[in-house]
């Protein structure tokens, strides 16, 4: 597998979010003056062009922490990849080096080494069992929405917007060696 | 400090904390709503008096996976457009805080995070970088963040 050379981080995908959030914004405003010909609010009782936009903003926010843990997995994987490939000697990157070749010697190229199990090696040598559980809790919300929604949710997630996506991600990625300067990096202003 | 000095610190913090029953959190986490509600509705009674906003206190059903379903207090704020700002509990139990209050008017929302002995805080979106970016709740940022919402 060949890494891309740019993946959506999390900066992109808040700027979606906020110029999303802004679009709905616009609309509300719309809809409160004349909407244009045609529109599906045309004639729409304001009562149900609140609940048009609260559905918005709540499809809006499930989306954005599907693209948010997504950026949090491509993180992950990247570096996972680059500890395989260029046999870092530290603990953490052996270990996940007898991960890849034990997948590869079970199934071959066919089976990809999940972000779970990535994680649980972390876990291994950091501890931080809270931490781990919590962002593995949003992997599984995650493969709920990717996946359609078709089964009943078990992460035990009941509340989950990008807010709590972000939490968990940051918490994450702040207690993992190596990677505690990236949320500092994300947060920077860069315009 | 000692080591034996930290060690009673750190056990004193925790006997000041709520036990991990959840009905003694539950308990205490309704009155920690109930005085956040009490606190902003007072700020906004100010504007009420004037007849720019009507203020209507009721119940909303919460479910959370340790507490079960109670039902806390939730403010509904109606303005002369007819727009409806809510504040509204979503969960005790959040990641790096002791509760969250959301306030929203379809499509933005302000959010209140519980930090224990330090009060409440509130959450927005950052406007040119990555996550959200925090301040002490008082009534001049609370009165803020209102105003956004309706803009």
């Amino acid at each position: 597998m060949a890494i891309a050379s740019e993946w959506p981080t999390p900066p992109d995908i808040f700027e979606y979010y906020r110029r999303s959030i802004d679009a709905l914004t616009a609309l509300k405003l719309t809809t409160v003056g004349a909407v244009p010909v045609g529109s599906r609010f045309e004639g729409m009782p304001q009562d149900d062009v609140q609940v048009a936009l609260v559905n918005l903003r709540n499809d809006l926010d499930q989306s954005a922490v599907l693209l948010l843990v997504a950026s949090f997995e491509a993180t992950l994987q990247v570096d996972f990849h680059e500890r395989v490939t260029r046999k870092k000697k530290d603990r953490v990157s052996k270990e996940l080096r007898k991960l890849w070749y034990s997948n590869l010697q079970r199934h071959g190229r066919t089976r990809w080494i999940t972000v779970e199990e990535i994680v649980d090696v972390w876990r291994k040598h950091i501890g931080q069992t809270v931490i781990i559980g919590n962002f593995k809790q949003l992997v599984l919300y995650r493969h709920w929405l990717a996946h359609g929604r078709y089964w009943v949710q078990k992460s035990g997630l009941l509340l989950i917007d990008p807010f709590d996506a972000w939490q968990r991600g940051v918490a994450l990625f702040n207690v993992l060696p190596g990677f505690q300067g990236l949320v500092a990096a994300w947060q920077q202003n860069d315009e | 400090m000692t080591a034996k000095d930290a060690a009673f610190d750190l056990l004193k913090r925790q006997k000041d904390l709520p036990t991990g029953d959840p009905s003694v959190q539950k308990q205490h986490w309704l009155q920690t709503l109930d005085q956040l509600m009490d606190l902003l509705e007072a700020w906004l009674q100010a504007a009420e008096s004037e007849g720019l906003l009507k203020i209507e206190r009721d119940k909303w059903r919460v479910l959370e996976e340790r507490l079960g379903v109670y039902i806390a207090p939730r403010l509904n704020v109606v303005t002369p457009r007819g727009d409806t700002v809510t504040i509204t509990p979503r969960a005790r139990y959040v990641v790096g805080a002791e509760g969250r209050v959301d306030m929203e008017c379809p499509p933005k929302k302000a959010i209140f995070l519980h930090r224990g002995s330090q009060g409440w805080q509130i959450a927005k979106l950052a406007q040119m970088q990555a996550g959200w970016s925090y301040e002490p709740l008082t009534e001049e940022s609370f009165w803020a963040h209102f105003k956004d919402l309706l803009l």
